[in-house]
């Protein structure tokens, strides 16, 4: 009998586990309720030290849920208000603080692009291109990097406007990644507690890419390089130089002194030399 | 009186120092048990499982002796996708590009990457004092990119007096207890830990040397305190942990350890640390006990006394809440269920006269608000044990 019961229990547990599977438990039911949610309100409100604790940016890992709470006010009055608390501690903080703040908003303005994707997708895309042999694809680093909505309609103007407006928003965040790195420099060289200065460094290298890129006359960065990805998307031979200036310098990358900054300090100074390819 | 005062001026003294040291946090075991309820059960910890919990369990109602209690824990969660990965892995025919592949997906969508296991024993008697040895070890790489990982190693080993006193005034019953634990805790620096990347590619290219790995080991002595009371089958319980004093620690390398072993161990080191202490505080009910078919509800709260000062009181409740629920069939079979600050959990066990065989499957929020960074996992627990 008692056996009986033991296979009885040994499936009951197996059936739970299977049923119940670990995709069902991926969900969060006070989250789904909003119950112990952040409010935009509030964080509307919050001085610069209850902005960074809240956010989470000292723990190494910022949260998510804070950065889409401010973003979920539609007016933009929340982000704006964040941004100007942030920006007045950028300016006149202690070192810590000024680095700290300065990071925040580096994550906001990625947020609110959708430009945080590229940067989650960038340590795949390294793993994945770096384990490939022969010539890279073109097609194969667009689709490694850039969000799926953005490259999958780059046929039609509107898509590739899209991607335009994308790559410029990523443009403008150059001046951001010039104030961390020399908020950092300002500290001889020192990252405040916590700071994941080696995700930070990823991000300011995208930037800096898209920097360094010298578009014709006529387009801006982003209309540049939208035009070249859905011409290398339809043919990974097209001569898209037309788009361009001049052939974009990415060895000069390793002279860039706010690259340099960073990666210093993330001690990742080799991966810098392989990034611009010296 | 006198040297009472001073005493107790010494003992404050050390405690406020202990305050501006390294500042080291609890390693509680993920067992199956708790983690199948939510990650509640610790403050209704009962035998063995108070060691980790509340001492206040000590004082059950029959005695028990643990032979050996071995959990295990990964931080990675069980879908068939990552089962399959993990095969690959382990019968070589992933490569190493696909490695680091699963070790960035891993990182980013499971907020973390991982693994634990705890293992002890130890008799809790029937007149309440409870002599016990446990080590936990957890070892968790965590980050916005695996770049920009770290891996924080943390490992202790504690061994346990304590004691609990039951009291029975009319229908309303109260336990109190306490235990105290002299320790030796190794771990990483908790703030920087180790750069995961690199040590992730050194392993791949096998050119892993253990002497970059810094560890800081001391010794130290803390104490737990708890109190139970309740009316029938409704519980209410707190739970003080950690109440430690100042300890130092020395710095050696995980290659020290391989060369030497247990004699790398530093015993007089000169930087001062201290453990965090943590509270808890709890509602549970729990019907027909010993009965065929009992079922039991738990609601815990972590740092209950920081609601005194909130702003925010049913935000900040939500944010520390664990609930969870167990089922218990003919004296068995249990399954059990849970709510871990709002994400969801399962397990179920068996209790085969000695033998106890647990498994959970869970997700636990590390980040400041419900639903923000879920880490998932899964737990088994086996364990040989005499009397419940």
């Amino acid at each position: 009998m008692r056996r009986k019961y033991v296979a009885y229990a040994a499936l009951l547990a197996i059936f739970m586990l299977l049923f119940t599977g670990c995709d069902a438990l991926v969900g969060n039911l006070f989250k789904t309720a909003n119950l112990g949610q952040p409010s935009a309100e509030k964080i509307k409100e919050l001085d610069a030290t209850a902005l960074l604790a809240e956010s989470g940016i000292s723990t190494g890992s910022v949260s998510g849920t804070f950065i889409d709470t401010i973003l979920s006010d539609e007016t933009g009055a929340t982000k704006d208000a964040v941004i100007a608390t942030l920006e007045a501690t950028v300016a006149e903080g202690t070192a810590e603080e000024a680095q700290a703040a300065e990071a925040l908003i580096l994550d906001i303005k990625l947020a609110d692009i959708g430009a945080d994707e590229v940067v989650n997708n960038l340590g795949g895309a390294i793993a994945d291109l770096a384990g490939g042999s022969g010539d890279v694809n073109p097609e194969d680093i667009f689709n490694a990097l850039l969000p799926a909505d953005l490259t999958s309609d780059l046929s039609s103007e509107d898509g590739k406007k899209n991607l335009a407006d994308f790559i410029d928003s990523i443009d403008a965040l150059g001046t951001d990644v010039d104030t961390l790195a020399a908020k950092i420099d300002a500290n001889s060289g020192k990252v405040a507690d916590g700071l994941d200065v080696a995700t930070m460094a990823q991000t300011a290298a995208i930037v800096k890419f898209v920097n360094v890129v010298e578009p014709a006359g006529g387009y801006s960065t982003g209309e540049a390089l939208a035009n070249a990805v859905a011409d290398l998307k339809k043919d990974s031979e097209a001569d898209v130089t037309k788009y361009f200036a001049a052939e974009p310098d990415f060895s000069s990358l390793v002279d860039d002194a706010a690259l340099q900054t960073l990666f210093t300090a993330a001690g990742m100074d080799e991966l810098l030399d392989q990034f611009s390819g010296s | 009186m006198k040297r009472k005062a001073i005493i107790v001026i010494l003992l404050v003294t050390a405690l406020a120092a202990a305050s501006a040291q390294i500042q080291f946090s609890e390693i509680l075991p993920k067992d199956a048990r708790s983690m199948g309820m939510g990650g509640t059960f610790h403050v209704f910890s009962e035998g063995y499982s108070s060691f980790f919990g509340n001492p206040a369990g000590f004082a059950g109602a029959t005695s028990s002796f643990t032979l050996a209690d071995v959990s295990a824990w990964a931080y990675v969660a069980p879908t068939s996708e990552n089962l399959g990965r993990v095969q690959g892995i382990i019968n070589g025919t992933a490569s190493e590009t696909d490695i680091l592949g699963y070790a960035s997906d891993w990182l980013t969508r499971n907020n973390g990457l991982g693994a634990g296991a705890s293992v002890g024993g130890g008799w809790v008697g029937k007149q309440g004092i409870a002599i016990g040895v446990t080590l936990v070890t957890d070892e968790v790489a965590s980050g916005d990119s695996l770049l920009g990982a770290k891996l924080v190693s943390a490992t202790q080993a504690n061994g346990i007096i304590g004691f609990a006193y039951p009291l029975h005034l009319g229908p309303v019953w109260f336990k109190i207890g306490a235990d105290g634990r002299v320790f030796y805790r190794m771990q990483s620096d908790p703030t920087t830990g180790w750069p995961f990347s690199t040590i992730l590619n050194d392993v791949l290219s096998d050119s892993f040397s253990a002497s970059s790995l810094d560890l800081l080991g001391g010794y130290g002595f803390a104490a737990d305190a708890g109190v139970l009371f309740g009316i029938g089958p409704v519980m209410l319980g707190f739970t003080a942990r950690d109440l430690g004093l100042a300890f130092n620690v020395g710095s050696f390398t995980a290659q020290d350890l391989i060369d030497n072993n247990i004699n790398a161990l530093p015993l007089a080191g000169t930087t001062a640390a201290a453990l965090t202490p943590t509270y808890s505080a709890g509602l549970g009910i729990r019907l027909f006990e010993n009965q065929k078919f009992e079922p039991s509800v738990y609601a815990e709260l972590d740092d209950p006394i920081s609601l005194f000062s909130s702003t925010d009181i049913m935000t900040d409740v939500f944010n520390s809440l664990h609930a969870g629920a167990q089922l218990r069939l003919l004296r068995f079979i249990s399954v059990r269920g849970g709510l871990n600050k709002g994400w969801y959990s399962v397990g179920a066990g068996l209790d085969l006269s000695f033998l106890e065989i647990d498994a959970a499957i869970f997700t636990e929020e590390l980040g400041l608000s419900p639903g923000d960074k879920g880490r998932s996992g899964l737990s088994v627990q086996a364990a040989i044990r005499f009397g419940r």
